[in-house]
Parts: C-alpha cells; sequence; structure tokens
C-alpha cells in the first residue's frame, strides 16, 4: 500500500471513527454519570432516601400525626364553607371602594354577620396546639408528583382572618383583631411541615395577608397601649428566612429524587426527553449550592443567587458529554429560570413590610405615650424602638412626613425583580389627627 | 462538491449564528422565528446530505468509472466502500462538528433553545443519506435522482419521526431501519457494475420499503394486542349483564343552586358592590333542601337514582362537616340551633345516598362512597353517639348500607357504565390516566383493552370487598391504570394510606380516581343499631 493510500484511508475513515468514538464515549459518560448521581444522592440524603421508592414520605412521614390532621382537616373544611358563603364579602376592596352611608350600615351589619358566623370555626383552629405534634397531611404519592391536596386551602384561612381583622376595627372590637393578628403570626410560625417551596409560600402568604390588613386598619383603629405593645410583639418577630430557605431547597431536591434517578422523564413540546445524568447532576450541584447559601440577610441572599445563576451552567464539572446521546433534543438549559430569584426577593419584601408595619405601629405607639406624633423617625429612639427597623432593607429610610396636621408614612422600593429588572411600587399610611394625651409623660 | 460543501458551511455558520445573545444570531433568531431558527438552516444542511448521497452511484462519470472498475476485476464490496467513503466522510466530519459544538454550548448560560441532539441528528442523517444513495443506485437518470433523493428521505424522516413520537417506534428500530438502504445497495452492488441489477433492484426496492414501513406499524399493533383485555366470551357475558343492569334504571341529575350575583338588578340599573354583595348572601343556600335542586323529588320517590358531579359531592361533605364543627364549637346559646342545622345535612344525607346508588353510573357510585364513608365516621364519632335516639340521625344510620348491598350497586354501575361507552350511549367514563402515558396514535386502539382491563380489576375488588382482607392484586391494577409512574405503596390503594381515616385522605378539587373507598375499614365497621 502507498502513502498515499494510506493518506485517503485516514481522510476517509478517520471523520467516520471519530464521529463513532464520540458518540461511544458520549454512551459511556451516561452511564459513568448516572452511577456518579446515584452516589451523590446517596451521600447527601442518606441510602434509604435516595433509594426510596417514594423519598419525601421516607423524609417526613413521622412528621404525620393522624389525630391532628383529622381536626386540621375539619377545620379547613369550615374555612371554605365560610368562603363560598362569604365571598363576596371577602372579595371587597375595603381599601379602594367608597361606599355610601347607608350601605356602610347594610356592610357592618353583614360583617357583625360574618364575625359571629366565623366563631366556632376560629374555636375550633385555636383548639389546635400546634406545639403539640408536628402537623402534616397525609401525602399522595399515587402520582408522578407527590400530591399534598389540601395546602392551598391554608390561603383560604389566611384571607378569612384578614377579613375578620378589617371587621373587628369597623365594629370596633380591637381586642378581637389584636387577637386575630397574634393569631395569624403563631399558626404561620407554627404550621406546615415538610417545608417545600408550596408550604413556605403559603407560609409568607399569612404575613402579607397580614401586612394588607394592617395597611387598613391601623389608622383606623381605636388601639389601647397595651393593644398596641401586642401587636408590635407579632411584628417583632422576623420571618425565619435561614431555616426557610434551607428547609425548601432541601425538600426540593428531595422531591425531585425520582426525576433525578431517571424514574420519570420531563415533558417537552414536543415529546418526553430524558435528561443526561450530567444535566441532573447539574441540576442538583446547583440547588445544593443554593441550600448553602442560607443567610439571614434577604438582600445577601438576592444577591447571592444572582450569581449562582451565573455560573450555574458550570456547576458540577465538566463531563457533560452524555448529553450527546440524549434523545431527541439536546436540551439547554430548561432549569434556569428566575424564580429563585423571586422567591429571595418575596423574602425582601416580607421583611420590608414587616419593619414598615411595625414602625407604623410604633409612631402609633409614640403619639399614646406623648400627645403628638414624633416629629422624625429618630424620635421614635424615645419610646426604645430600634431606629434600624426604620431603615429598610434598600438601606433607604421609611418617607416620614409630618407637617400642618398631616402625617403619612412612606414605603417605596419595595418590588419585584423579574427578568433583571426591579418593579416598584409604594404604599402609604396616613395617621389620624392626633388626640389630646392621656398619659402624661 | 464545492455547491454542498458550502452549503453545509452555511449551514454550520447559520447555526451557530443563531445565539440569541450575539449581534447577529440576534438577527438571524428574528427573522427564522421561535424555534431559534435552527430547523430551517439545520433543513440546508440535511439537503446537502441527500446530494451527497446522490454522488455515491451517480456524480458526473461515474457510471463509467464503475464500469472501468468492473472491467479490471475488482471486487463489488472494495468497490461499493470506495464509493461511499468520501461522501460519508464528509458527512460524519459535519456531524462531528455538530456534536463538538453542541457539547460546548451545554457551559454557556442563558441558552434555551432545543436543539437535536447528535444521537438524532446522525440517525436522521443516516436515512437521509442512505435512501438518497440507493436511489442514486436504482434510478438511472441523474437529474431524477437529485429530485427524487431529497423528497424521499425527507418523507422517510418524517415517516421515522411520526413512528417515534406518534406510535413509539423505538430508537433502536430507527437505527435498523437507517440500515436497510445500504443493506439494499450493497447487495446490489454487483449486479449493479454489471449493469444487470434490474429487475431484482426493483423487487427489492419493494421489500426495502415494505419492511421500512411495517417494522414501526408491527411494533405497534404488537404493543396493541400485547395489551391484556378480555376474551371474546368475557365480553359477551358481561356486556350483556351491562345491558341488563341499565334496563329499570331510573335516575334524575342534580345540580346545586349557586349564588353568583347578578351584575345588574331587576330595574335593569347596575348593582353596586355592596349591593351584589348583599344579594350574594341573601340568596345564599342555608339548607340542604335549598341548596340541592330536586331534593322533595327525590325524598318523594325513594326507587329514584341521582347523578351529580363528583364535584357536588365533595362540596357536601365539606358543609357536612363545617355545620358538624358549627355545632361542636357553638357558644352554649346557640348549640342547640346549631345542632339542629348540622342534624339537617345528616338527614339529607340519608335522602341521598340511596339515590346515589341507585345510580348505574360508575361516578355516582364514587360520589355514594365518599358520602357513605363520611357518614360511618361521623356516627361512630364520639360527640354523636349521646344524639343516637335523635329521629334525623336514624334515618342516616337506617340509610347506611352493607358490604354486599355496596357491591352489588358498584358491580351494577361498573357494567352499565362500561356497556354505555362500548355502545357510545353514555359519556359518563373518565379516560384513564394511563392513556397519557402511551404514545398518542395509539390510544384509540389501546382504550378499549385499558377499559376492559379496569373493568376486570374493577369486579374483581368489588367482590373482594364484599368480605375484609382482601388481597391486592386488583388494587395494584387499579392503581396502574390510573396513577401510572406513581408509588403504589404511597398512593391511596396503598395500605398505608387506606389505614387512615378517609376524611384526610380525599384529596380536594375533583382528583379522585374509581375504588379508593372500597373495602376500606369503614365498610366493615359495626354501628350500633343498624341493618
Amino acid at each position: 500500500m502507498k502513502i498515499r493510500d494510506i493518506g485517503w484511508i485516514v481522510v476517509v475513515a478517520g471523520p467516520i471513527a471519530a464521529l463513532g468514538l464520540l458518540l461511544i464515549s458520549s454512551s459511556v459518560m451516561w452511564r459513568f454519570n448516572e452511577k456518579l448521581l446515584l452516589s451523590e444522592l446517596e451521600n447527601r440524603f442518606g441510602r434509604e432516601t435516595a433509594t426510596a421508592a417514594a423519598p419525601m414520605e421516607v423524609s417526613f412521614s413521622e412528621a404525620t400525626s393522624t389525630r391532628q390532621s383529622v381536626a386540621l382537616a375539619e377545620v379547613l373544611d369550615s374555612a371554605s364553607e365560610m368562603e363560598a358563603k362569604y365571598s363576596h364579602v371577602i372579595r371587597f376592596e375595603f381599601q379602594t371602594q367608597t361606599v355610601t352611608p347607608e350601605d356602610q350600615q347594610i356592610l357592618d351589619r353583614f360583617l357583625a354577620e360574618y364575625a359571629s358566623d366565623l366563631g366556632p370555626m376560629l374555636a375550633a383552629l385555636d383548639a389546635i396546639d400546634f406545639e403539640d405534634e408536628p402537623i402534616w397531611m397525609p401525602v399522595e404519592h399515587g402520582r408522578i408528583d407527590a400530591w399534598a391536596g389540601n395546602i392551598s386551602l391554608f390561603r383560604t384561612v389566611w384571607r378569612l382572618l384578614y377579613t375578620d381583622i378589617i371587621a373587628a376595627v369597623a365594629n370596633n372590637e380591637s381586642e378581637r383583631a389584636v387577637r386575630s393578628i397574634e393569631r395569624v403570626q403563631r399558626i404561620s410560625h407554627a404550621l406546615l411541615l415538610p417545608q417545600t417551596p408550596t408550604t413556605e409560600l403559603v407560609r409568607i402568604q399569612a404575613r402579607t395577608q397580614l401586612h394588607e390588613a394592617l395597611e387598613f386598619v391601623l389608622p383606623k383603629g381605636d388601639w389601647t397601649p397595651e393593644q398596641l405593645e401586642r401587636i408590635d410583639g407579632a411584628l417583632a418577630e422576623r420571618f425565619p428566612y435561614r431555616e426557610s430557605w434551607q428547609a425548601m431547597t432541601q425538600a426540593e431536591q428531595i422531591q425531585a429524587i425520582r426525576k433525578l434517578r431517571g424514574e420519570v422523564t420531563q415533558e417537552t413540546n414536543f415529546t418526553e426527553v430524558l435528561q443526561a445524568p450530567s444535566r441532573r447532576r447539574n441540576w442538583l450541584a446547583y440547588r445544593n449550592e443554593l441550600e448553602r447559601l442560607g443567610t439571614d440577610s434577604p438582600t445577601r441572599l438576592i444577591e447571592a443567587v444572582d450569581k449562582l445563576i451565573e455560573k450555574q451552567a458550570t456547576l458540577a464539572g465538566q463531563n457533560r458529554l452524555d448529553t450527546l446521546v440524549s434523545f431527541p433534543f439536546s436540551n439547554a438549559a430548561p432549569y434556569l429560570d428566575q424564580s429563585d430569584n423571586l422567591l429571595a426577593s418575596s423574602f425582601m419584601n416580607l421583611e420590608n413590610d414587616r419593619k414598615f408595619y411595625r414602625t407604623a405601629v410604633a409612631i402609633l405607639r409614640f403619639r399614646d405615650r406623648f400627645g403628638e406624633y414624633p416629629t422624625t423617625l429618630q424620635s421614635l429612639s424615645r419610646i426604645d424602638y430600634p431606629i434600624s427597623e426604620t431603615i429598610s432593607l434598600n438601606q433607604w429610610s421609611f418617607g416620614y412626613f409630618n407637617r400642618n396636621n398631616e402625617t403619612r408614612l412612606v414605603i417605596a422600593g419595595r418590588g419585584e425583580k423579574w427578568d433583571g429588572r426591579w418593579t416598584l411600587t409604594e404604599t402609604v399610611i396616613e395617621f389620624p389627627p392626633a388626640r389630646p394625651t392621656t398619659l402624661s409623660d | 462538491m464545492v455547491i454542498l460543501g458550502g452549503m453545509l458551511v452555511l449551514s454550520g455558520l447559520a447555526v451557530l449564528g443563531t445565539n440569541p445573545s450575539s449581534p447577529t444570531g440576534g438577527a438571524f433568531a428574528a427573522v427564522l422565528g421561535p424555534f431559534g431558527g435552527a430547523v430551517p438552516v439545520l433543513a440546508l444542511g440535511l439537503l446537502a446530505f441527500s446530494w451527497l448521497g446522490v454522488m455515491v452511484f451517480k456524480q458526473d462519470g461515474s457510471v463509467e468509472r464503475i464500469r472501468f472498475l468492473a472491467d479490471r476485476g475488482i471486487s463489488p464490496s472494495v468497490a461499493y466502500a470506495a464509493r461511499q467513503a468520501l461522501p460519508l466522510a464528509v458527512v460524519a466530519t459535519s456531524l462531528f462538528l455538530y456534536g463538538s459544538w453542541l457539547w460546548a454550548r451545554e457551559f454557556r448560560y442563558g441558552e434555551t433553545t432545543q436543539m437535536p441532539s447528535l444521537l438524532a441528528m446522525t440517525l436522521f442523517s443516516l436515512v437521509i443519506f442512505g435512501v438518497s444513495q440507493w436511489i442514486s443506485q436504482l434510478i438511472r437518470t441523474l437529474i431524477l435522482s437529485i429530485i427524487l433523493a431529497p423528497l424521499l428521505s425527507i418523507l422517510s424522516v418524517a415517516w421515522l419521526i411520526f413512528g417515534y413520537t406518534m406510535i413509539g417506534f423505538p430508537i433502536w428500530g430507527i437505527a435498523l431501519v437507517s440500515l436497510f438502504p445500504f443493506v439494499a445497495t450493497a447487495l446490489l452492488m454487483r449486479r449493479y457494475m454489471d449493469a444487470t441489477d434490474r429487475p431484482l433492484s426493483i423487487w427489492l426496492a419493494s421489500v426495502v420499503i415494505a419492511t421500512m414501513i411495517s417494522l414501526p406499524v408491527g411494533h405497534a399493533m404488537y404493543r396493541v394486542f400485547s395489551t391484556p383485555g378480555m376474551s371474546d366470551s368475557q365480553r359477551t357475558a358481561l356486556l350483556a349483564q351491562g345491558e341488563e343492569a341499565l334496563r329499570d334504571a331510573s335516575a334524575i341529575q342534580l345540580t346545586f343552586s349557586w349564588t353568583a350575583p347578578d351584575t345588574f338588578g331587576p330595574d335593569g340599573k347596575f348593582r353596586t358592590p355592596v349591593g351584589q354583595l348583599v344579594q350574594a348572601l341573601e340568596g345564599y343556600a342555608e339548607e340542604p333542601s335549598d341548596w340541592l335542586t330536586e331534593f322533595e323529588t327525590l325524598r318523594a320517590d325513594p326507587s329514584l337514582g341521582a347523578m351529580c358531579d363528583p364535584y357536588f359531592a365533595e362540596q357536601w361533605q365539606v358543609r357536612t362537616t363545617a355545620a358538624k364543627l358549627n355545632w361542636l364549637n357553638a357558644e352554649e346559646a346557640e348549640a342547640s340551633d346549631a345542632f339542629e342545622a348540622f342534624a339537617k345535612w345528616v338527614e339529607a344525607s340519608s335522602v341521598l345516598l340511596p339515590a346515589f346508588r341507585q345510580s348505574r353510573r360508575l361516578i355516582d357510585q364514587g360520589n355514594a362512597d365518599r358520602m357513605e364513608s363520611m357518614l360511618v365516621e361521623l356516627l361512630t364519632s364520639e360527640p354523636l353517639q349521646s344524639k343516637l335516639d335523635d329521629d334525623r340521625i336514624r334515618a342516616a344510620i337506617d340509610s347506611l348500607g352493607t358490604p354486599d348491598s355496596r357491591a352489588d350497586a358498584r358491580r351494577r354501575a361498573v357494567l352499565a357504565s362500561w356497556h354505555g361507552v362500548v355502545t357510545k350511549r353514555r359519556l359518563n367514563w373518565l379516560a384513564l390516566p394511563v392513556l397519557n402515558t402511551v404514545p398518542q396514535g395509539l390510544t384509540k386502539w389501546l382504550k378499549p383493552r385499558y377499559d376492559e382491563s379496569f373493568v376486570l380489576a374493577a369486579l374483581e375488588g368489588i367482590d373482594a370487598c364484599r368480605e375484609s382482607g382482601a388481597d391486592d392484586g386488583w388494587r395494584r391494577e387499579l392503581h396502574a391504570l390510573q396513577q401510572p409512574e406513581g408509588v403504589f405503596e404511597w398512593s391511596r390503594y396503598g395500605d398505608s394510606m387506606r389505614s387512615l381515616p378517609t376524611s384526610i385522605t380525599q384529596m380536594r378539587y375533583g382528583m379522585k380516581e374509581y375504588g379508593e373507598l372500597w373495602g376500606r375499614e369503614w365498610e366493615y365497621r359495626s354501628l350500633e343499631g343498624s341493618k
């Protein structure tokens, strides 16, 4: 054979061999990554959970208490019944709707009826001891994704309590309103295991709903100093950001174990694609890193999540050769989205709002004490209110105006980060004219 | 050759350019549409592959060259390899570059377009190239090959894609099929060199085409026929029983009154939000007989059956439970009123329950199961024990069935509902979720078989539940058909969930499955003074 012939054979056979080699090494890498992924899961969650048919069940079944679940299910049934009956009262936009005096009378009558109808449900809710046994309803794993059917019903409970607070203030029953404020705080704190993103969002919603009610009732209510102290106490408690973040990012990984093991495929536009193991490993590594980001400061969390998203594509090593033999698509980045960022920014909004409404309460406490509103927010130190609470996480002080008998507290700079941009909103609380003080300093 | 090379380079550049983050790529993406613009340019590359395939046997002067080789006594296999080598090398190089590009792309942040994987591209390129080289051997004129090859190869690819997505033809099948045209040309090489390939080549062509069509179809047919159903005699017998069950059944459709208020009042004027609120609250049905249309008709005629949407049966349970909670948590002065309100729901349930059992629709048996399990758990609960003498509570106890009477009603309903599906007379049979997991093109063929397996499993379960201590075979089957890809042990058919009270295992919002409440503990609980 001449050199020219050998040259020809190399030119012709080379590319074919190279293509073959690429495909074969890609398949080998598929197996290799699959094994690596399984051992990563075992290291991380323990053998029992990593190999269980229903990993969530293994992790959380001991948190289920039948007795408590039954009691809670009845409360939730009662809540949906209340919601069905009073849907128009619940959805009534108290903040914005202007009402004629006659209509106001009718509204007050129905709010009073609402209050008495809600009584038994609140009694049953108060009878549940959230500290006693952890409460979790049974989760069904009959479907691809575990289904905890009735979680969303808690939103109804928050909505009912929101209306109860408003109804109580409209009816001059400030004690009842304070009890419901404390109730939201207590239940949202103690409820709900395991902390998946869904359940944590429900918990966050409880507080958001409470804040919305406060915006309406704080300036209107006839609060005693002792009641204001209690509201302050409820608002002083920060949402457990670090624990919540870590718990939910971890639960998310456990929830995904069946997908990670390749037992469940992922729907795409055309057909189902089994993600290459390296992509699944990449997802797991990313969630792992997310879990470790846990920090008490929501703003630092947002920055860290942003940075992590940037480098997500290169996590978990460089051997992504196996993606070449997935079929029919080599999916580019379906895991990338903005939702982690959104969750972190909902933390920030929650913390800003908490500080804002607590400051509003402090202004009322100041007025009760000195018979006039403070001239600046710094004056709140006279009632031992920490000044750090008057500054939002963005390091902006809340806007405060006290001139010509008009007193307003403004929060701006709340917002959501979406698509790299912030949308901002602002909330204003206008305080009623100061009344003569009953207490002397 | 130069033109084909140009096409490949162009499509390669275009693929690289579709990265939306680069300025030129942005322009490409804008022009070429939301699929990242990759499809049209990939098509250009595939067209080039097809013409490369044509070059194998129909390049300028190639016929003469092959004759020359034949005259020199070169073996057909060497000649075959020599003809295939260069075009195949070009295809392999392009695919190698494509694969490397895909690989590099994995690490870039923000890439979101879906591209065919290297495996997919290799298989489909092989089909296109293979079909094209085969056409070029089969057809004597160059120009006809150039026109026909791309058309037929695209048709083959389309058929295989259809096979994969619609009728579940596997990847190894596509790989197998892609080799047939190569086998055909290799087998014919000697005769082709001697120019004696006709008419054998035509025969062989028919065989290749027939195999390419029949393999995916045969695979799908095998899948359909290996799915268990009923035997003919079983089917005839059970259908007859179903028809029998339907014969003297009469049931009325129940609806519930809604409280959606009108935006406009009777005077034609716009209602204020407060006006709407008043109307909604005043129209709210507090009592079961107000809430439910036709309630008095049912009460008057106990032989009537009742049909209703599972959502309403769920709401019924919610309202009854809420009434119970109101009673137990009422302040002392209001306790007796609250009990009256609760007792009305219990009494009304005793009218509804037998009516649901009368219905021949399987979903109404589900409604009845939901209501009856609720009543059993309610009536055996501690607070109710002091109220067992109350007439309305008594009525509820009397309305409860026995395992046998329930089994009879369920059996009737399974057979009658299924009979309705087979004869297309009724449309109340929910599609079994397992159908969502099979290729779309096969659902029509698999549905009757899955329905039949369901009927058999349900009948087995119904009979097993006449006495407690049933085995779990029927439950596994019902789970597999209704909750495909879930985990049986922890599903509502598994022992763990089934040992819990029914009130906490039934999920809300109409997510329910047939037979989930059968044979659970409530069915065998003995009530004081019940039948």
